[in-house]
């Protein structure tokens, strides 16, 4: 028997919650298992599409609310009509708008929002792939020791070269993230390790090795800075504040072309994610794959903390979440990570920059809320896994 | 003369000085279920990965329909010889039907979704592997055997001309195992299937192989016949057992009893 149209119900058909609700429900309606599983691949594209378009929606409204925030309030229609106004480049939008409120929103609060909600989206999407090519659902881009090259490259450039830090602390931030990457591969892809390909053990056994040289001569350039540690401690702590245009620009074209590299191979990952001797059976080209995927993720991440500082349990909270709700499918879950990242995001910098008395650094707000739910979620899932 | 299917020539493996497949040739046929045994630790696993391409040889050949295997590409290789696999770990939340689904990437094109035929197939192979009944588990809550027959329900799904079972049933009990080599005994039979199976019970291998080959320290030690190989002093060579090899008519088939308690 097929299933009826209406079968709401089966958007819910992952959720734990719901699994034993609704298989007793296909139990008395006499619905098979394999007509489930037929509706849910047929209906899966629409869902894709309509998920996806809830989300965008929800990040627009949340852009849109979030300019509209802060020391200077300006309504929620105004915000959108300077929007429409500037894209468009016409006045007539702009007629009752105060030149103040235009400033503020076009020039100070947009790029701050835009950078926040793109960086957030690139450290879930590169997260995602990164726990599904090292194959454990708590790696992050910290696992490789991503992010603690990028600080490491960042605190040298302060240290060394104290005013010109506008260019020159991306530009050392990503050479300590690129570098770090090619030692982390050169050091698991070696004989000892794995002949054939990089093992996920080997990988993330070398970025622990890595990061923690690094951590040692970020605590080593503290100790000789004298009067820039302050510099480096605030700018490992993250934060958005003061972005331009060209850091909206340079972080965008990075995470939005990483996104189409790494959706294309969205399937190979699904395979990948079973092991690599599974993968290789079924026609990927794993080393190839895994290689292509890493290079892309992690300079993703190294935009992200070149731009943005560190901030943590983006990269391994939202993919986590986002799994328990869409499957593990990576054609369904990278989009989904895409966009809930930069929800997060935006949502956390706009609590510390207009809702909070005082600025805090997002990336203490963020491990400072997003760990204990980490805990929350790891906890039961540990319950749940002895049940 | 039966066709050749594979043929493996000179081929040698091994990672850095450590030398795991030496020189090894040996002539595959099409429609022969294959039994590989040998002590542990001899190669077996790695002469199944060199035959997958997972793993590069380091010297040597091996053919599949006379054509080098790395010459061909991985995807088209996906479609002619599939690998089931003895530990298997999935730690992301797939449904078994996921799970099986995966078997037929290498027949979808990149962006599309799974066709009529795509659907047909692995229905049937859930069907015949007996996973259908808990098609809609996620992976990650299943018990070793139901897994084991989830991946192998994949393999059956890639619809190769070669299958490799590498210790396929070692996590299942023993109706589940006689199912499940009973599936691949007529496939052999019927659609003329190649299988290459690894084995560890040798009485076992006895009863469903036509050929056996045995292994040692990277080495082909013997192969012919099964009832050739099932012989008293070859055993000893090659496993350092004594035993006393019966014809059992049940089976038609030689049987070892090996002697205990000597050590």
């Amino acid at each position: 028997m097929r299933p009826s149209k209406n079968g709401c119900f089966l958007i819910l058909t992952r959720n734990p919650l719901f699994t034993k609700v609704y298989r007793k429900l296909f139990d008395l309606l006499n619905i098979s298992d394999m007509a489930i599983n037929r509706y849910n691949h047929q209906i899966a594209r629409s869902r894709i599409i309509t998920e996806n378009m809830v989300l965008v929606i929800i990040l627009f409204i949340l852009v849109t609310i979030s300019a509209g925030l802060g020391y200077l309030r300006i309504p929620f229609m105004d915000v959108l009509q300077i929007v429409t106004g500037t894209l468009l480049n016409s006045s007539d939008f702009l007629r009752h708008i105060d030149e103040i409120s235009k400033t503020v929103v076009t020039d100070v609060r947009l790029p701050r929002i835009l950078s926040a909600a793109v960086v957030g989206a690139g450290l879930a999407l590169s997260g995602a792939v990164y726990q599904g090519i090292l194959l454990n659902p708590l790696a992050d881009p910290f696992t490789l020791g991503i992010s603690a090259g990028a600080a490491f490259g960042a605190s040298v450039a302060i240290l060394f070269f104290p005013f010109f830090n506008i260019y020159v602390l991306p530009a050392f931030a990503f050479a300590g993230a690129a570098l770090t990457l090619f030692s982390v591969i050169f050091l698991s892809s070696g004989r000892t390790f794995a002949r054939d390909g990089l093992s996920s053990n080997s990988l993330i056994l070398s970025g622990i090795i890595v990061s923690s040289i690094l951590s040692a001569g970020i605590s080593f350039l503290k100790y000789v800075a004298d009067e820039q540690v302050s510099v480096i401690i605030f700018w490992l702590m993250g934060s958005f504040a003061s972005k331009t245009w060209l850091d909206v620009g340079i972080v965008s074209l990075v995470v939005f072309t990483g996104f189409l590299i790494i959706y294309y191979f969205a399937r190979d990952l699904n395979v990948i994610s079973l092991g690599d001797r599974m993968a290789a059976t079924l026609g990927v080209d794993t080393k190839k794959v895994t290689l292509c995927l890493l290079l892309t993720a992690s300079f993703v991440t190294a935009v992200c903390v070149s731009v943005s500082g560190i901030i943590g349990f983006v990269g391994l909270l939202v993919p986590h979440m986002m799994r328990s709700y869409s499957g593990p499918d990576n054609r369904r879950l990278l989009p989904v990570c895409f966009l809930a990242g930069a929800i997060l995001m935006l949502s956390a910098d706009t609590v510390t920059r207009a809702l909070l008395p005082v600025e805090i650094p997002i990336g203490v707000l963020t491990a400072l809320i997003g760990g204990p739910v980490f805990c929350w979620i790891f906890r039961k899932n540990q319950i749940r896994a002895r049940a | 003369m039966i066709e050749s299917c594979l043929n493996i020539s000179n081929a040698s493996f091994s990672y850095g000085d450590k030398t795991v497949i030496s020189k090894v040739s040996q002539a595959i046929g099409k429609g022969v279920l294959y039994g590989i045994l040998g002590p542990n630790g001899c190669g077996k696993t790695t002469l199944l990965d060199l035959i997958v391409g997972h793993k590069k040889l380091s010297a040597g050949l091996i053919d599949y329909m006379g054509k080098p295997i790395r010459k061909i590409s991985k995807p088209e290789l996906a479609r002619h010889v599939a690998l089931v696999s003895q530990n298997f770990y999935i730690n992301f939340p797939y449904t078994v039907m996921d799970v099986v689904m995966m078997g037929r990437y290498p027949y979808i094109p990149r962006f599309a979704a799974p066709s009529e035929t795509d659907f047909k197939v692995v229905e049937k192979v859930m069907e015949i592997t007996e996973v259908a009944r808990f098609q809609n588990h996620l992976v990650t809550e299943l018990s070793g055997g139901e897994r084991q027959r989830t991946v192998f329900a994949r393999a059956l799904a890639q619809d190769t001309d070669v299958l490799l079972l590498d210790e396929a049933t070692s996590n299942l009990d023993i109706s589940h195992t006689i199912t499940l080599l009973d599936i691949v005994k007529r496939r052999v039979r019927k659609n003329g299937l190649t299988v290459i199976s690894v084995f560890q019970d040798i009485n076992l291998a006895a009863v469903y192989c036509d050929e056996m080959i045995f292994m040692k320290n990277g080495k082909i030690a013997a192969s012919g016949q099964t009832d050739e190989m099932m012989d008293e002093s070859l055993l000893e060579e090659v496993f350092h057992v004594q035993s006393e090899i019966r014809f059992e008519p049940g089976y038609q088939a030689r049987q070892a009893i090996f002697k205990t308690g000597t050590h």
